[in-house]
């Protein structure tokens, strides 16, 4: 029996972590391309929220990786750390399916018996497919948020790009005010700020997103939505990734939303897909721009190291976006 | 049936109601939630004592009789897979806050939780392999915190608290200034206060569409909306102008949910291919609730057809508080399964509306 060495990562594992990757998700899949290193360093060592990840070696072999995307996030008024599970797997020579729990749980326990806390990250999220949702709920604590819908739009003819709204190459400091502004009444959400939104969209070593501004009065920022084209959740799906605007202004949204519907078309996007909180009213304005609501297998599941933090209290007070998704 | 320190666990005992009423007033007032309300006596035995097939009760009791906790459901019939099952709906669950201080005060409430799961929930024929309900915050952290395994390093969880999240519930709401559908088919909807035999022909139409469906038919609907002691439900029946057929059903009530005055969609039973009834009962709902000065509003599945029917009516989505949980004794009934495959409306709640 394998006597594993579990810890966190270290300054050189990245070959190793990433050929143990590159093999995990090449298996039954022709059109896997692989990591690059610069992908793998945008994803941990680049993020602004730090590094959380945690390996069981076999000697010099990644024989599991569990690990997450930590953000900071607004909760209350304070800012405390908050992570997405990404890049969770087993080396297929290392998997025991019918061991329980097996090397991903035992991973999976380490990972947060170092890192679920106040100090690191107060809780972490997922978006699961059934499969481990079951299993993310029986052995990880992950508790159900929502049943993950989409709001899906089939596209129409459009008209030319509307005048108000300007694609921008970065985002700067006038995000962070337009958050501000934002979020006053959220219960929690990662914060958007020029750091945080530049990494995400702007610097993304592998995904192109098209970011749409529309300037207020005296240059302020009256919002933003980002754009891109993908083949998740549908072929050719145009993603709505992020959307900033004050639930009040209704024509700023109205522009945005001409000029993604412009571009996703431009782009040969046969669906716009987003996803809001139910308790957004821009959730409800979308419904009435047309965009429907529909079910998916995903789960958006979550824990925290607060008993009071729990799926009431995420599912009415967490503003999520596919930005929190790295699907998306 | 035990005795425990200070309690003892036991079926209900005519005569338990003031003890059992008084301590869910006290429960209820210590709840987050405002708008949850206790019943009243009819309303008790309403539910519990007059139900078709029957209501699962187990009390935890003090010496001096009083209830301390109250863990009831009522039985209803699910047809799964073409077969009969008996399924508890589990609606009134409290805990008296009062019986103690410091951890032991969920004690009784824990024992009776226990022992309803223990006595009552299991494979078919004899149990129910299906408990579920919509359990307050407070009953969810029991569940989370004692049912699983992995909660604690040196205690096993607690299977028969592992209840399972279903999913979230959302209601899909008309205002009352949103643009009406247009008329679709020869349909008219006739208004009546209870339903006819017909019904049960009708639910097994609609049945074939799904895995999962309590059953409705008269005895059922009458029971839940004709004879309810307190509310006062419409009932709209679509049928073919052409020779009266029964193409579907609506129940409108206005009330009070979840601290919003509301044009209720009760319960919506329409089978796949019926759009012109579907409209007709829209159209309906929507009439009603314009006359009460209300929006229209109506819970179902993500996953059934209307939900996207609905939406392209002009419904739009709002969060509802409360999450649908089960404990499930069969592997093919776990939530995700029952995600996909089971139809519930408010009726599915006989506390809810």
């Amino acid at each position: 029996m394998t006597e594993y060495e579990y810890r966190p990562y270290r300054a050189g594992d990245e070959g190793r972590i990433l050929e143990t990757h590159n093999l995990v998700f090449s298996e039954g899949n022709p059109a896997f391309l692989p990591r690059t290193m610069s992908e793998w360093e945008w994803a941990y060592t680049r993020n602004p929220g730090g590094v959380r990840v945690l390996l069981a070696l076999d000697g010099d072999l990644v024989a599991a990786h569990y690990a997450a995307q930590p953000y900071r996030v607004r909760m209350g008024g304070k800012d405390c750390s908050f992570g997405q599970i990404v890049d969770s797997y087993v080396h297929p020579a290392h998997r025991s399916a019918l061991k329980r729990p097996g090397l991903y749980v035992k991973t999976a326990e380490r990972f947060f018996e170092r890192f679920l806390s106040p100090e690191w990250d107060t809780g972490y999220w997922g978006l699961a497919i059934p499969e481990t949702w079951r299993m993310g709920r029986r052995f990880l604590n992950y508790q159900l948020v929502r049943r993950q819908n989409f709001l899906v739009r089939d596209l129409r003819p459009v008209s030319a790009a509307p005048a108000g709204a300007r694609e921008i190459d970065a985002f700067d400091g006038r995000a962070a005010t337009l958050f501000a502004r934002c979020s006053k009444d959220w219960g929690y959400a990662v914060v958007r700020d020029e750091r945080y939104l530049n990494w995400r969209f702007v610097e993304h070593p592998r995904h192109t997103y098209v970011c749409f501004a529309v300037d207020g009065p005296g240059g302020a920022l009256a919002g933003y939505a980002v754009f891109r084209l993908a083949d998740w959740p549908a072929p050719r799906a145009g993603l709505l990734a992020d959307w900033l605007v004050p639930p009040g202004d209704g024509e700023v949204g109205a522009t945005l939303r001409e000029a993604v519907l412009e571009r996703a078309r431009r782009e040969g996007a046969t669906s716009l897909v987003a996803i809001f909180p139910e308790w957004s009213p821009w959730c409800a304005r979308f419904g009435e721009w047309g965009w429907i609501s529909r079910p998916s297998d995903y789960v958006l599941a979550a824990q925290s190291c607060y008993p009071w933090l729990d799926m009431h209290f995420m599912r009415h007070g967490w503003w999520t976006q596919l930005a929190e998704i790295d699907l998306a | 049936m035990g005795e425990t320190t200070g309690f003892q666990i036991r079926a209900y005992r005519p005569g338990d109601e003031d003890s059992i009423l008084a301590g869910m007033a006290r429960a209820i007032a210590r709840e987050e939630e405002p708008s949850l309300r206790a019943p009243s006596e009819a309303v008790w035995r309403w539910r519990y004592l007059d139900a078709p097939d029957g209501s699962c009760i187990r009390l935890a009791v003090d010496p001096e009789g009083r209830v301390l906790a109250h863990f009831a459901g009522v039985i209803l019939r699910v047809l799964v897979g073409g077969k009969i099952q008996r399924w508890v709906a589990v609606d009134d669950s409290f805990g008296d806050p009062s019986a103690a201080a410091g951890l032991g005060r969920h004690r009784p409430f824990l024992a009776a939780m226990r022992a309803f799961a223990q006595d009552f929930g299991g494979p078919p024929p004899d149990r129910h392999p299906v408990l579920y309900g919509l359990p307050t915050r407070r009953v969810l952290r029991f569940s989370y915190h004692l049912g699983l395994p992995t909660r604690h390093a040196k205690r096993r969880g607690d299977p028969v608290l592992d209840w399972e999240m279903v999913r979230e519930s959302c209601v899909l709401r008309l205002d009352p200034g949103s643009p009406g559908e247009a008329e679709v088919g020869d349909v008219a909807v006739e208004e009546t206060a209870s339903f006819p035999e017909e019904v049960g022909r009708l639910f097994e139409r609609a049945a074939a569409g799904w895995g999962a469906l309590a059953v409705r038919d008269a005895r059922f609907l009458n029971w839940r909306f004709a004879a309810h002691p307190e509310h006062r439900y419409d009932v709209g029946l679509a049928r073919r102008r052409a020779d009266g057929a029964l193409l579907g059903y609506a129940v409108y009530r206005l009330a009070e949910f979840e601290g919003r005055r509301e044009g209720l969609l009760c319960d919506w039973l329409v089978p796949a291919g019926e759009d012109g009834a579907a409209v007709a009962l829209r159209r309906w709902g929507a009439r009603r609730a314009r006359a009460d000065g209300a929006s229209l509003a109506i819970l179902i599945p993500d996953t059934a057809p209307e939900w996207i029917a609905f939406q392209e009516a002009g419904f739009r989505l709002h969060p509802a508080r409360d999450f649908l949980a089960v404990l499930p004794a069969q592997r093919r009934l776990d939530a995700n399964g029952l995600y996909r495959n089971w139809y519930t409306t408010l009726a599915d709640f006989p506390r809810l509306a």
